[in-house]
């Protein structure tokens, strides 16, 4: 890249050491319009927009020459000039537009693959969808039941981050190692995923959860909601319930 | 007089010039129109013709990619055996002893031989609606043929369609890198642009779909043709009937590795042009319609480009020698610099748009005009004098097979 810069900044001082007037003029428009199409345009788009800036501006050296060689050479030089500058810049627009789309894929192809939230053991979302699927296919062949717990934490301001960090400290505490699963989403959400229980089931987990809570906060109203759902009453993609389900 | 015909030569190579350059941005336009999905609700049947001699070192690879051509209506495959002394026949008949839709079929001898008997022989022996022929060497993608037949149906007036053929060997060596570099912009970029510019598209001896019922009222392949696909292209043009150019419809096909079987294969190309060039001196229809079009480029190219460059020569070469020439003021030296302009910027479109755009390739592009292009005038001379001389001796100019090399051999 920097290579391709460098030639660019040698190929304008080529371009503009001896251009006074019109010519300065024109060849600066055409520069900058190239700059401002790459912006907006596909590479193979822009790639037609600079040939045709090349064959036009050739082509119309014929109107420009007084047929002496030394007059050619020197609009042949300009040309070239011009030519190499406008295609360095489609080389370099292309190139880091290809650069940001490579690393667009590729932040997703790692957000597929990462398996935790950050340096929390709370998975991530992608990953609670695949193992929450495994596992239901599995306890759906022996007749289990499965449960969704969603709990929000209603707390905005400083204490946002400390609270955070607390929940999700005892929720992994309270749920069942290598057995449940929690994931957190929309910033204030968390999802947990109960294997092979029941509604009494699902209640001991909350209030273990609350229990726990209580010991490290001063507030008498603790400042979670939290649902209950079947897990096939629950649509993982959209992360909304199919349908209305009871609230605990 | 001197004076009138060095500015008519100069006017004939500035129209060729913007002629060549509005091709390649009509082309590239063409190239990156997005592509239409398509599903027509009944199927023409296709008859598959690959014309075979001594094909034995490629003809694996050939019913390999056969055998995975997709496509939702009747489709066989028909290898047109020219009487091969290789292994040739031993192998196609292992494959049609296994796939339903691959045939054997032995041509009987026959006085004039070469492609265009060998195709005749194969429609008088099949019924299908269709027939696409494929050289013996060829490995289409598996969409090949469906993507062929939507453009041919639904293109109105078609008498078929023109697909694209790419180069297996292009990494080989230098040559086969020049000629797949070649073909990008005369195969697909040059095609494309006349396509979208002119609806014109020229058969391409391989790749290349048509109807059975308009060859029929064509009365067949000229067996005199030494390049049937150009000669065809003239009489489908001649009937008014469009043959689509379907870039997305690839084959692979090897190039020659060395170049005398390069000088010997364009020779006999361009000797069929030269052939086509005569007949179009002989008969009206070669300029009705759009018949203007292929006649004019083979006026352009193979007569009044090699005239008028002779002239010019000569021109420059009695000036060096102090003869006095009237002077015409020109801009000579832009006039050559915008050649090589035109020319290299085809060069880097059809790379653009077939994502070559590799150091090496590009390197290549920018000295194929002083190396390969100008090939392209000793094989013209070669023809011409091969044409005159055998036309003089009132001899048949034989078929030349293109020399087949073993994949992954280099």
């Amino acid at each position: 890249m920097s290579i391709l810069v460098t030639c660019f900044m040698i190929f304008l001082i080529c371009l503009f050491q001896n251009d006074t007037g019109a010519y300065f003029i024109i060849e600066l428009a055409i520069l900058v319009a190239t700059a401002v199409l790459a912006f907006f345009l596909s590479w193979r788009r822009m790639f037609l927009i600079v040939l045709s800036i090349i064959l036009i501006t050739g082509f119309s050296l014929v109107f420009l020459t007084d047929s002496t060689i030394y007059n050619q050479y020197i609009l042949i030089m300009e040309h070239i000039f011009l030519s190499g500058s406008v295609l360095l810049i489609w080389i370099i627009f292309s190139y880091v537009r290809k650069m940001e789309d490579d690393l667009e894929k590729i932040q997703l192809k790692v957000q597929q693959l990462e398996k935790y939230q950050g340096s929390s053991q709370l998975l991530t979302l992608s990953e609670f969808r695949n193992r929450a699927m495994i596992i239901t296919t599995g306890t759906k062949r022996r007749d289990e039941q499965n449960y969704l717990l969603i709990l929000e934490v209603l707390v905005q301001g400083n204490t946002y981050q400390a609270l955070h960090h607390s929940v999700e400290a005892t929720l992994l505490n309270t749920i069942r190692d290598r057995f449940d699963l929690v994931a957190k989403f929309d910033h204030d959400k968390y999802i947990i995923f109960l294997q092979n229980t029941d509604e009494k089931g699902t209640q001991i987990v909350i209030d273990r959860f609350i229990g726990q809570m209580r010991t490290q906060l001063n507030l008498v109203d603790l400042p979670f909601a939290y649902y209950v759902y079947k897990s096939n009453a629950f649509d993982l993609e959209k992360m909304a319930p199919y349908r209305e389900a009871g609230e605990l | 007089m001197m004076k009138v015909i060095l500015v008519i030569i100069m006017v004939f190579f500035w129209t060729m010039l913007i002629y060549y350059s509005l091709l390649t941005i009509a082309g590239v336009i063409q190239r990156i129109k997005h592509k239409t999905i398509l599903h027509l609700n009944q199927y023409p049947s296709v008859a598959v013709f690959v014309p075979a001699y001594n094909e034995g070192v490629v003809i694996k690879n050939t019913l390999d990619s056969m055998v995975a051509l997709k496509y939702s209506g009747e489709l066989n495959i028909y290898i047109l055996d020219d009487q091969s002394t290789d292994d040739t026949a031993e192998i196609v008949k292992e494959y049609s002893r296994t796939f339903s839709q691959i045939h054997y079929l032995l041509v009987p001898n026959s006085d004039v031989k070469g492609k265009s008997s060998v195709l005749n022989y194969g429609l008088s022996v099949t019924d299908s609606e269709y027939f696409l022929v494929f050289d013996g060497d060829n490995q289409p993608e598996e969409n090949a043929v469906m993507e062929l037949v939507h453009a041919a149906e639904t293109t109105k007036k078609s008498a078929g369609a023109v697909g694209y053929v790419k180069t297996i060997n292009a990494d080989s060596n230098l040559l086969t890198r020049m000629i797949a570099l070649e073909f990008q912009v005369f195969q697909l970029l040059m095609q494309s642009g006349r396509w979208g510019l002119l609806r014109t598209g020229s058969l391409a001896g391989t790749n290349m779909l048509l109807r059975r019922s308009v060859l029929e009222d064509l009365g067949g392949y000229d067996p005199y043709a030494l390049a049937e696909d150009a000669e065809l292209t003239i009489r489908v043009a001649a009937k008014g009937l469009l043959l689509p150019v379907v870039h997305h419809a690839r084959t692979w096909e090897q190039e020659p590795e060395k170049l005398r079987n390069l000088i010997r294969q364009r020779t006999r190309w361009l000797t069929g042009n030269l052939y086509l060039l005569e007949k179009s001196f002989q008969e009206w229809k070669f300029w009705k319609g759009r018949t203007i079009v292929h006649s004019l480029h083979h006026l352009m190219t193979y007569f009044l480009f090699v005239i008028f460059l002779f002239i010019s020569n000569l021109w420059f070469y009695l000036g060096l020698f102090g003869i006095a020439m009237p002077n015409v003021d020109t801009p000579l030296l832009i006039l050559w610099f915008m050649s090589y302009i035109v020319y290299t910027g085809q060069l880097f479109s059809a790379m653009v748009l077939e994502d070559t755009l590799t150091p090496k390739n590009i390197v290549v592009g920018i000295i194929m005009y002083f190396t390969y292009a100008q090939l392209f005038l000793i094989l013209l001379f070669k023809s011409i004098f091969q044409f005159v001389s055998a036309r003089m001796r009132k001899k048949t100019i034989k078929w030349d097979k293109t020399t087949r090399h073993r994949q992954g051999a280099g």
